[in-house]
C-alpha cells in the first residue's frame, strides 16, 4: 500500500479552513520572530501560542506526536552537546565525571531548542492542516510555475512507492538466490544488486512518466482550469492582520532592547 | 482527406543497428478504427509514437519521411500542440499515473484542467467517463493503490476523458481480464461512435476482427500489408506476418474446403463453432 509523504489529516477545524496562503503568512512569521529575540519567556509564550493552535485546530494528539518524533533526539542531543561543552560558561550547575554542566550552556540549548520547536511547530502545524493539492494550487493561483506545484507533489507520491518498489527488487533478488540477510557484510553485499535496478529502472520510468505527462496536455498551450478557487474570507483577514502585528511588535521588541 | 497520412516515413533509434520504421506510407481516415498488428519488436509502438510526436520529438534518432496530422506536419508543431488532437494510452499503466492526484477522481479530471476545460464540464465527462468504463467505485482510491487492471483502466478513462479527434491505444488490455478487455473495447467503439479515429496495437485478433475496419501489418519494421478487416485477413500475404489469424479467417478455408461455403461476416469464436455445428448436422441429413 503506497501512501503520501505527507502529514495532512483530513480535520475541519477554523484554522483548516483558512486560506493556504494565509496559513503560510503564519508560517513566515514563525520562522522570523523567534530570531529577533532570546528572551526565553516570549519564546515559550510563542511555543504555547502554537500549541494553543493545535489543540483548537483538533489535531492537539497528532501534533505532539509528530513532533515528539521529529525534535526529540535532537533536543536530547542538543542539551547533552551545549551544557556540557558550552565555551566559556562560568556557573557550573553541577559535575560529571570530569565534565560540567554549565548554566549559560542550558540556557543557550534552551534558545535553540524553543526556536527549533517554534520553527518545526509551525510547519507541522500547517502540514497536518492543509491537504498537499490545496497548498499547490493555491500557490499556482499565486503565480507560482505549475512545474515546480508538480515536482512538489509527485515527489509526494513517488518517493513511498520507490520505497515499496526496492522491496520488490530484494524479494526477486532473493528468490534469485542473492543474500541479503545476515552480518553487515553480507547486508552491505547485498546493497548493490537492489540499488542499481532500483535506479535503473525509476531512470526508464521516468522517461515514461514525461512522455505519458504530454498525453495528459501537462505543457498544452492554455489557461489551465483550478479545481478550487482560494478566496480570501474575514477569518483570512483577521489571521493576516493579527500574524503582522506579532511580526511588528517582535520587531519592535528587537529595536527597542538594541537601544536601551 | 486522410486525417493521419505517414509520407515514406523511416526512423532509427539513436545507438540502434537497424530502422525501426522503414519507408512507411499509411493513410488514416476521419473515423476510422485502424489496428495496428504486428510480432514483437516489428515496429507497431514506434509507428504511434510517431503519429503522437514523440518522434522526433522526444525519441531522437536517424528519421526522414513525414507525419502530417489533420493536414499539419508533427515536425513543424510543438509536442503540447500535437496533444491536442492526438491522445495516447500507453501500455504500461503505472507510468502514466499522473503522480499528482490523490485519487482516482482528480487522476481523470488531471488533463481536462491541464486543457482548460469548464468545471462544470470537467464534471460532467468525468462521471460520463467513469461509468462507461466502471470505475466509478475507484473514485477515492490513490491511484498508485490500484491493481494493474485497475490503474490500465484509469489510464484508459483519463486520456479518452480528452476526448481527442484521434485516440492511440498501444495494447491497453495486456492487463485486463476478459471481462475488463470487453468493457474497454466498448467504451472504445462508443468513442468510434462519436466520431473519433482510433489507433489500437493490439495482439487480440477476435477483438480487432469484430471491432476494428481497417488494419495495418509490420513486420520488422515494414508496412506488409493494410486496408479493410477482410482484404488484409484474407490475403495471401498475411502468411507471411507471423501472426495467427482470427479464427473466423481459418474457420473460412475449412468451410470452403468441406462445404464449399463462405461466410462474408466476421464471428466470434463461439458463432464459428455454431456454425460448423448446424452446417456437419445439414450434411450429414443430406448424406
Amino acid at each position: 500500500m503506497v501512501c503520501l509523504l505527507t502529514f495532512y489529516e483530513q480535520k475541519r477545524s477554523w484554522f483548516a479552513d483558512l486560506n493556504p496562503i494565509t496559513k503560510l503568512y503564519f508560517v513566515g512569521v514563525m520562522f522570523l520572530i523567534p530570531f529577533l529575540t532570546d528572551n526565553l519567556l516570549i519564546l515559550t509564550s510563542y511555543f504555547l501560542l502554537i500549541l494553543a493552535l493545535a489543540y483548537s485546530s483538533k489535531i492537539f494528539n497528532r501534533f505532539c506526536n509528530t513532533l515528539t518524533r521529529i525534535i526529540l533526539p535532537l533536543l536530547i542531543l542538543l542539551f547533552i552537546m551545549q551544557s556540557l561543552l558550552y565555551p566559556g560558561g562560568e556557573k557550573i550547575i553541577c559535575q560529571i565525571w570530569f565534565m560540567s554542566v554549565k548554566q549559560e550552556g542550558v540556557i543557550f540549548a534552551s534558545t535553540i531548542g524553543l526556536r527549533l520547536l517554534i520553527v518545526i511547530g509551525s510547519i507541522l502545524v500547517f502540514l497536518i492542516t492543509t491537504h498537499p493539492k490545496d497548498m499547490i494550487m493555491a500557490l499556482e493561483q499565486k503565480g507560482v510555475p505549475s512545474a515546480i506545484g508538480y515536482i512538489v507533489l509527485s515527489t509526494m507520491q513517488i518517493i513511498p512507492h520507490m520505497e515499496m518498489m526496492s522491496k520488490r527488487i530484494l524479494d526477486a533478488q532473493k528468490s534469485r538466490g542473492v543474500e541479503v540477510e545476515g552480518n553487515i557484510w553480507v547486508r552491505a553485499k547485498a546493497y548493490l544488486p537492489v540499488v542499481v535496478p532500483l535506479i535503473l529502472s525509476s531512470i526508464a520510468q521516468l522517461e515514461n512518466k514525461v512522455m505519458a505527462l504530454e498525453c495528459r496536455a501537462f505543457n498544452a498551450p492554455v489557461k489551465k482550469t483550478s479545481m478550487v478557487d482560494f478566496t480570501l474570507t474575514g477569518a483570512d483577514r483577521f489571521v493576516r492582520i493579527i500574524v503582522i502585528l506579532i511580526l511588528v511588535a517582535a520587531v519592535v521588541g528587537r529595536v527597542a532592547s538594541l537601544w536601551l | 482527406m486522410a486525417l493521419v497520412e505517414l509520407k515514406d516515413l523511416s526512423f532509427k533509434y539513436q545507438l540502434a543497428d537497424e530502422f525501426a520504421l522503414k519507408r512507411i506510407n499509411l493513410k488514416i481516415e476521419e473515423g476510422d478504427f485502424y489496428a495496428i498488428v504486428g510480432a514483437n519488436g516489428s515496429g507497431k509502438s514506434s509507428l504511434c509514437y510517431a503519429i503522437r510526436g514523440f518522434i522526433p520529438h522526444f525519441h531522437r534518432g536517424d528519421f526522414s519521411g513525414e507525419v502530417l496530422v489533420a493536414d499539419q506536419s508533427n515536425s513543424q508543431r510543438k509536442l503540447g500542440e500535437i496533444g491536442l488532437d492526438v491522445g495516447f494510452v500507453f501500455q504500461n499503466p503505472f507510468s502514466q499515473i499522473s503522480g499528482v492526484a490523490m485519487n482516482v477522481y482528480e487522476e481523470v479530471s488531471f488533463g481536462l484542467e491541464n486543457l482548460g476545460v469548464a468545471k462544470e464540464m470537467i464534471a460532467h465527462r468525468v462521471e460520463e467517463i467513469m461509468t462507461l468504463l466502471e470505475i466509478e467505485h475507484l473514485r477515492q482510491r490513490n491511484p498508485y493503490n490500484l491493481s494493474g487492471g485497475e490503474q490500465q483502466k484509469v489510464a484508459i478513462a483519463s486520456v479518452m476523458v480528452m476526448e481527442p479527434r484521434i485516440l492511440i491505444l498501444d495494447e491497453p488490455t495486456s492487463q485486463l481480464d476478459p471481462v475488463g478487455t470487453e468493457q474497454v473495447f466498448k467504451a472504445i467503439e462508443l468513442m468510434k461512435n462519436r466520431g473519433m479515429t482510433i489507433i489500437l496495437v493490439e495482439h487480440k485478433m477476435e477483438l480487432i476482427s469484430y471491432f476494428a475496419n481497417k488494419v495495418a501489418v509490420l513486420k520488422n519494421g515494414e508496412l506488409l500489408l493494410d486496408g479493410p478487416i477482410q482484404d488484409v485477413f484474407t490475403s495471401p500475404v498475411f502468411a507471411h506476418s507471423q501472426i495467427k489469424p482470427p479464427v473466423y479467417v481459418e474457420v473460412n478455408s475449412e468451410l470452403k474446403k468441406h462445404f464449399d461455403y463462405c461466410c462474408e461476416e466476421v464471428l466470434t469464436h463461439e458463432q464459428c463453432t455454431a456454425l460448423l455445428h448446424s452446417l456437419k448436422q445439414r450434411s450429414a441429413i443430406e448424406k
